[in-house]
Parts: C-alpha cells; structure tokens; sequence
C-alpha cells in the first residue's frame, strides 16, 4: 500500500499527548479559563489518559485543571518538556499553536495513520475555511496558498508526503517524538520547523491527510506561516537544505494538482469542463462541422452540474458566429484562460505542444479522434504527428472516436494504455440536423454521374472518373474534387468553393453518386446522400456497413470493390434497378445519435473518469511533461 | 434551477414498517414538490443483483445487508456510481425514519434545503447522550441520526465506505451476562447505554426504544448486529467530524432560517445547536 492508496479506517489511534501554545494568542485569564473548558468540553481533547501541556499566553496564570499541564518556560522549551514526557511514555504528541480547537477525532484520526510508514515524522490535516467549502492549497515558496473547493479533495490522494511543513496542528507519532532533537529556542513556528526538518533529516517525512480536515479561524498565513530561516539556523548548510525542501513542496505534482484544482470548479460548485475548438478553421468543412455539432449536443444537454467553456480561435469565432450561435457557453479565445476539471480537443491533435498545454490547465483529458488518414497517409502530416498520437494513446484519460472504424484502426497503430476509454460517440444522423439546403434546379445537364470527394490521393476522385469515362463514354461526370479535367464530358470542381446549395443541387439531380474514397472516419457526405434519399455508391469498407447500421435514412449505400463492381452497381442505378444495398444490421434498438446523443456520451465518460482513479494518469502526464519541458 | 435530490430508501423487505416508502413519496409531494429526484429502494433482503424500475422515478435493487442499512447504502451509491456526483444533495433514508422523535421531517422542505445547497454539512436530527463517551480512542456526545439525513455527495465520496466498524469480534464475545469484550475499544459508560437502550430502559434520558428485548443466546446475535448498527450510525458522525463536515441540526437551523440568520457564519458545535434547537 503506497501512500496514496491509503485510505482513512475507522481504527484505533496511537495514544498521543497535547501540547497547546497559547503563548501568542493574547487571551486573558477569563478568555484563557473559557478556552481549556471548550477544549475539555466541545474538543473532547481533555481526560484521564492524556496530559494536556500548555504554553500559556504571555503574563496570564493558567488555572488549575486536571489533566492540563502549564509549562511557563517560553513556547520552544515548553514544546522540549512535552516532547521529553511523551517519549518517555512512549506516545506521540500532538502540537495546536493559536487558541482554536481542533476536535479530538480530527487529531485520533491522524494518530490513525502512523502506521502507514515507519518513516512519518509528522502528520498533519487539511485546513479549512469555518465559513466557506474549501481548503487552503500546499503553500508554494512564499506561503502562499490557493482556497481548494471541498469538491476537490475527493480527487486528491487520500495522503500526500512531503518534506517538512509547519502548520497549527501537527501530530508527532511516538517514533518520531523519540528521534526529534529539542528544538532550538526562538519562536515557535520556526521552532517546530527546525524540529520536523531535523526529523526529515534523519528520513521522517511529513505525511498531509487529504481526508482529514479541520476547520481552523486563523488567517491563512498563519497557519502556512513563510519560514524565517535566518532565525532557525545561522549554519549555511542547514539554511540550504530548508530552502531545498521547500522548493522540493512547493514543485510537487500534488501541489500542482491542487492549484489546478482550485480554479476548476465554480463558485456555485459547478465543475469547469473546456471545449477545445480550436481545430475548427474559419471555413465551412467537415472538422468544423463535427465541432459545431458537439457544441450543438452540449448546448442541448441539461448539465447543470458543468460549466462550459469554448476555446476557439478569434477568427473561427467570429467566422462561426460561436457567441451569437451559442448564448449559454463562456467563449474564450486562442489560449486557455484558466483551469478546468476535464478538456476534451474536439478534433486530433496535431503536436505535444497542445497536449503539454491542455495538461497545464486541465485534470482530465480527452481527445476526439477524427480519423487516422493523416498518419497513414504521411505527406499531409507533421513530422512528428507520429510522436504525438502515440503520447496521446498512452496518456490521455479518455479517446473519442467518430466511428468504431475509426477507433480500431487508431487501437491497432498505437499502443493505447491499458484500461484506456476508448468510446465511439459517433455523429449525429439524424434528418432534421443534417440541414439539407433544398435541392433547386440543375447546376449541370441531366443525366450525369456524381464523383464526390477532393484532391488527396485517397478519394480516389480522377482514377475513379477515367474508369467511368471509359465504361459510359458517352455519359456527362460532375467529379468534385478533381484538379483538373479528366475527360471531354467529365466537369472538374475544385471541393471546398461551392455552396451547401449549389452541393444539394448536385447530389439531387445526380444520376448516381459515387463515393470512391478509401479511406475516411465517419463520411458525413455519404450520409448527407442517404439523408435525401440517393443511392450512394461507395467503396467497401466496414465503415459503411456501421453506418448503415447506425441511420435510418431514405437512401442506400452500394459497396463496390473493384472496377466491375463499380460499373455494375452504376450500371443499375442508371437502369433505374433495385440496388444491391447494405442492409443496416440495427440489432440493438437505440435510436439514430443527434449532436446531443453524440456530446452525451463524452459527458458521460468524464463522468465515469472522475469516478475512476484518475490521478494516475495526470501523474504520469505531469511527470513525463516536466522531464521532457 | 431546481434541487436535485438522489433518495437512497433501505428497507428489509416490506413485512415491517410497510407503508413507509409511501410516506416518503407523500413527504416529498408534500414538502419537496418540485424537486428533481430520483428515489432508489435498496431492499436488503433482495438478492444484490436485483433491479426493477417502478413507476415515479423510483427503482428497486438489492442490496447488501451484511451491515444493515450501511452496507446497503454502500451497494446502493454503488449502484449510482458516477451519476451520484449530478446531484445537489444525497438523502439516506431508512424505513423506520418515523420511529422516535420525527418532528424535524416535516421542516425539511425545499426552502430549507436550497439555504444550504452543496454545503459541506450533514443534515438531519442531532441525538446525543448525557455524558461523552469513548470509542475507538475518540471522545463523542452526539451523533446525528441516519434514518433521515441530507448529504452532498461529494461529502460521500470522501467517506467511502459507510460501513465505518465491520468486526464484530473487536467488540463483543459470547457471555449474554457480559456481552462486551473487557478489551473492546468501548468505555463502559457506551456500554451500559447500549445495553440499556437494547435491552433495558434506555440511555436516562427519557426515551425509550419502541423494539427493545431481552438478552438471551438466542437474542444475543441481534443484540450483537443491532449494537453494531448503533457503533456504526455514531461512527459515521465522527468519521463526518474527521473530514470537516459538521453535522447540523435540521430544527436548529430551521429556527435560524426563520429568524432571518444568514448561511455564511461558522456552524456552532452541536451542544449550542441542541440548546437553541427551538430558539
């Protein structure tokens, strides 16, 4: 059991001793006879067998209590004689500086966890705001610290080690009461620190209970007060070492983890969730269209529970109209503005430089998967694209995918970590969000084929109109995406110049459509055919056959495998025939996704990786990001 | 936007208290109207992979009675899993939250609930004896009642199991004469108020319990399980205290409410909030 697998037990507490410093409280003796009967009464820290020792304020005679202890001598001789006394008891000894009052369970609940390693030198809890949820952060170099929401500290580790760390309450166990010197005489906050960096000096460590808090009044640099180190120790040796270790805390992965966490919710306790939209250009294509309508789904869902936040690009944002179009989402623009509970990347990532910087602002990360042409491909993509979505199949919390096509040939390229989510949320196919523009009249002279796709080498468009050519020479073919002419009768249009209309108009009064392409994620314009009720003649691929189980859709896709098959199939449709039509296999009886479906699902999934451990995985993050920045 | 509200109702069968779960539904018609809940019926006596959806968004499952109610609110946040986190507010109920003293049920309505959405408190009746008593090496008084308390869940998540004592064997032997261990982590004061409201004549404070039955071999395994049941429901106030969640008083903090009292002050300890319970 490691120390952040532990978890808190309702067990038996190691017998422990009190030492109380009231020295600078500047209570009164009536303040100071009202604060040890609350501390014998409502704190339950007084009784038979326990010695209370008090450091009572400056110039105030303690009363006479059984049980309690004054030691008149100055704060850091005093907390000497206590320690002399628990170790010859054999007990630990718990140190409460400042006239507040932790409950005795708080402290028993510490004294629990000493046997979580025989080289804990202090434990301590959390501390806590008595009129607002949160907890301060582990302090940085200064002392200073973040207010952590209490709907965080589930996601901390149950316990964190540190080096040596002064706070209003810490408890000694009895090992460590035996191995601590008598701290030397100044003040004692610095007193306590000189004590518990001697201890770590001999490897007892500070163990911090993210499970235990307590509820304390003084103000927060009270209670990680910044270390005068100039007083503690005049040897330079020493001086270096205490600055070492605080640098050693203030560079944790936990503390770190907290200052994340700290901006993640919002005030009304609403856990941030980023949107990263960045991939969307500002031109209509299918990336953007796939971002548009998850943003679409998520508007949709009532999430009462998330606060959304998208990121995008100034220019796509305004191209998009993302404000106007989406009231109810925070919009924010080219770099994250603060920090999140999960991100999803709405696409692929393109470089390690987004996923070092959505880790830097997010506890969760999740990456849409688009597709995995790029990488196949090679000549469109960046050299290191391959790094990259291996860092990404190894690191994320969670991997989206468009269609299960898409996941398996992402799962087969890249070593994905093991228990890694891997969820297909598809896209939305249902008819009303598909907004067909209507079909108008004829852009080009009927009857004519449609070879829809663009200029990469995998749609296939120019090979795909030579063999149509030489089969129906006397046929007229529209080729979308074609570079140039393929022939006398074959019209080449450049993809991404024309309209949504002009696009419906051709599709409508196409004799065929033919959708040669061999390689793509999800295929919205096969599925924008089906939606108006065309044959689509497509090349075989799985993926068609997981769309025409997904839609229910007027129009049919066709596969074709080889040039015969091809001139078959368009053969039919020209002759007006029965198509040889994949059957759609809907064997589960789900309905066809909309955008609100589709975003549901990866909601869903933060969901269950919060209820997973999933500080593994932003451990690992935070640790391979550092070395490798 | 309205109070999301997860009910996790424990019952063991429905031969007892039988009409209890449509005294909750008309609980929360009556006072927690427009609420968004979702009522979870664990039956203990169910087999653990029971699941039958009801009508008003209500549904049965099985549940663990290894620990009575607490184990089977465990298989129940169990069965929520990650949808737990959705809501504003958890409520464990049992069967027998009529039993005893119930005035306070009927404050707890929307308005009240709202004042403390998503604060970090334990929300429900305050019991407490005369005199603290010792237990597992802590000193406590107080306690707040289980049979009716409003949680956030994220106050559940930190706790983890709510199952806090699971061995028997820590604490009790097989002397009906004597039934606690003499080395049991109990001091003899819980003792003798265990064994009084069990078996005798209560805790001294005037109140009786309404199932109280003497000891014998045969009674002694209930004596042992319900007494645990008692350790446990203390147990989960405690490990509350632990965490930092304070335990409030539903009358208390009805009557500040009315009086007009903000939400932001520091919750007083509970003996301040038992002495001003009705103002």
């Amino acid at each position: 059991m490691n120390c952040m697998q532990l978890e808190m037990r309702m067990s038996l507490p190691e017998p422990f001793d009190l030492f109380v410093d009231l020295s600078a409280s500047g209570l009164d003796a009536k303040a100071l006879n009202q604060y040890l009967e609350r501390l014998e009464h409502e704190a339950g820290l007084v009784h038979d067998s326990r010695t209370v020792f008090l450091a009572p304020p400056g110039g105030v005679k303690a009363p006479a209590i059984p049980g309690i202890r004054p030691l008149p001598d100055r704060p850091a001789a005093a907390l000497g004689v206590a320690l002399g006394a628990a170790a010859t008891r054999g007990r630990g000894l718990a140190v409460v500086q400042g006239a507040w009052l932790p409950g005795n369970e708080v402290i028993a609940a510490l004294a629990c966890l000493h046997e979580a390693d025989p080289m804990i030198g202090s434990v301590q809890p959390r501390f806590a705001s008595p009129t607002e949820d949160n907890v301060l952060s582990l302090p940085d170099e200064q002392g200073g610290s973040a207010r952590l929401p209490r709907a965080a500290l589930p996601l901390l580790p149950a316990t964190t080690l540190t080096p040596e760390l002064a706070a209003p309450l810490v408890l000694l166990p009895a090992r460590a009461v035996l191995a601590a010197a008598q701290p030397p005489d100044i003040a004692l906050p610095d007193a306590l620190l000189a004590l518990l960096t001697g201890l770590r000096r001999k490897g007892f460590r500070n163990l911090v209970s993210n499970r235990v808090v307590v509820s304390c009044p003084l103000e927060p640099a009270l209670i990680y007060p910044p270390p005068s180190l100039g007083e503690i120790c005049a040897a330079p040796a020493w001086r270096n070492d205490m600055e070492r270790a605080r640098r050693w805390l203030a560079r944790q992965p936990e503390r770190s983890l907290e200052v994340l966490l700290a901006g993640a919710f919002t005030p009304d306790g609403r856990a941030r969730i980023l949107l990263d939209c960045r991939g969307a250009a500002a031109l209509h294509n299918g990336t953007a269209q796939a971002i548009l309508g998850f943003l679409d789904g998520f508007t949709r869902l009532r999430t009462p529970r998330f606060a959304f936040t998208v990121l995008a690009t100034r220019e796509a944002a305004a191209f998009h109209g993302l404000e106007k179009r989406y009231p109810g989402l925070h919009v924010e623009y080219d770099q994250p503005a603060r920090t999140y509970l999960a991100a999803v990347l709405l696409n692929q990532p393109w470089d390690v430089a987004r996923l070092r910087e959505l880790h830097r602002c997010s506890y969760l990360l999740g990456f849409n998967i688009l597709d995995t042409i790029s990488w196949d491909i090679i000549y469109v993509a960046e050299e290191r694209l391959d790094r990259v979505w291996q860092v990404v199949a190894s690191l994320s919390d969670m991997l989206f995918f468009n269609s299960a096509f898409t996941r398996d040939r992402y799962t087969y390229r890249f070593r994905v970590a093991k228990d890694m989510p891997l969820v297909v949320t598809h896209h939305s196919v249902d008819p009303a969000e598909l907004k067909l523009a209507p079909a108008g009249e004829p852009l080009v002279e009927t009857p004519y084929l449609l070879i829809a796709g663009n200029s990469y080498d995998h749609k296939d468009v120019e090979q795909t109109a030579l063999r149509l050519t030489d089969a129906f020479p006397y046929l007229r073919i529209v080729a979308l995406g074609a570079k140039g002419a393929c022939g006398p009768r074959v019209t080449a249009l450049r993809s991404g110049y024309l309209s949504d209309a002009q696009i419906a108009a051709l599709e409508a009064h196409a004799a065929a459509i033919i959708y040669p392409s061999y390689y793509e994620g999800f295929g919205l314009p096969v599925v924008q055919g089906l939606a108006r009720g065309r044959t689509v003649i497509a090349r075989r691929s799985a993926l068609w056959e997981e769309i025409a189980g997904l839609v229910d859709l007027p129009g049919n896709i066709v596969p074709f495998h080889d040039d015969a098959s091809l001139v078959e199939a368009v053969g039919r449709a020209l002759r007006g025939l029965a198509p040889a039509a994949l059957k759609g296999d809907r064997t589960t009886p789900s309905s066809p996704p909309d955008w609100a479906a589709c975003a549901g699902r990866i909601l869903h999934q933060i969901e269950r990786s919060l209820e997973a451990d999933a500080r593994h995985a932003w451990y690992e993050r935070e640790l391979l990001l550092s070395l490798a920045a | 936007m309205s109070l999301r509200i997860a009910t996790l109702f424990v019952r063991h069968g429905t031969a007892k208290y039988t009409d209890s779960l449509d005294a909750l539904l008309a609980h929360y018609a009556r006072h927690l109207p427009s609420v968004e809940r979702e009522i979870l019926v664990i039956d203990n006596a169910l087999p653990e992979s029971h699941v039958e959806p009801k009508k008003d968004g209500v549904t049965l499952i099985g549940g663990s009675n290894e620990h009575w109610e607490f184990s089977a609110w465990d298989s129940g946040i169990r069965f929520l899993g990650s949808r737990l986190r959705g809501f504003d507010v958890v409520h464990l109920v049992t069967s027998a939250f009529r039993e005893l003293y119930n005035d306070y049920i009927d404050l707890c309505d929307e308005r009240l609930l709202s004042s403390v959405r998503r604060r970090s408190i334990a929300l429900g009746h305050i019991d407490h004896y005369g005199e603290p008593v010792h237990f597992l090496g802590r000193v406590s008084q107080s306690w707040i009642r289980t049979s009716f308390l409003f949680l956030p869940p994220h106050e559940l998540a930190m706790l983890g199991s709510l199952v806090s004592v699971r061995d028997e064997a820590q604490f009790f032997g097989g002397d009906t004469a004597a039934p606690f261990l003499p080395d049991a982590p109990l001091d003899a004061g819980y003792r003798q108020n265990i064994l009084g409201w069990l078996t005798g004549a209560g805790t001294g404070q005037g109140t009786e319990w309404h199932s109280r039955f003497n000891l014998t071999a045969e009674t002694l395994p209930r004596f042992r399980a319900k007494a645990m049941a008692i350790l446990n429901e203390h147990a989960l106030s405690i490990r509350l205290r632990e965490q930092g969640c304070a335990t409030v008083d539903v009358t208390w903090l009805a009557n500040q409410r009315k009086a007009g009292r903000q939400a932001d002050a520091a919750w007083p300890h509970w003996s301040e909030q038992v002495a001003r319970r009705f103002g």
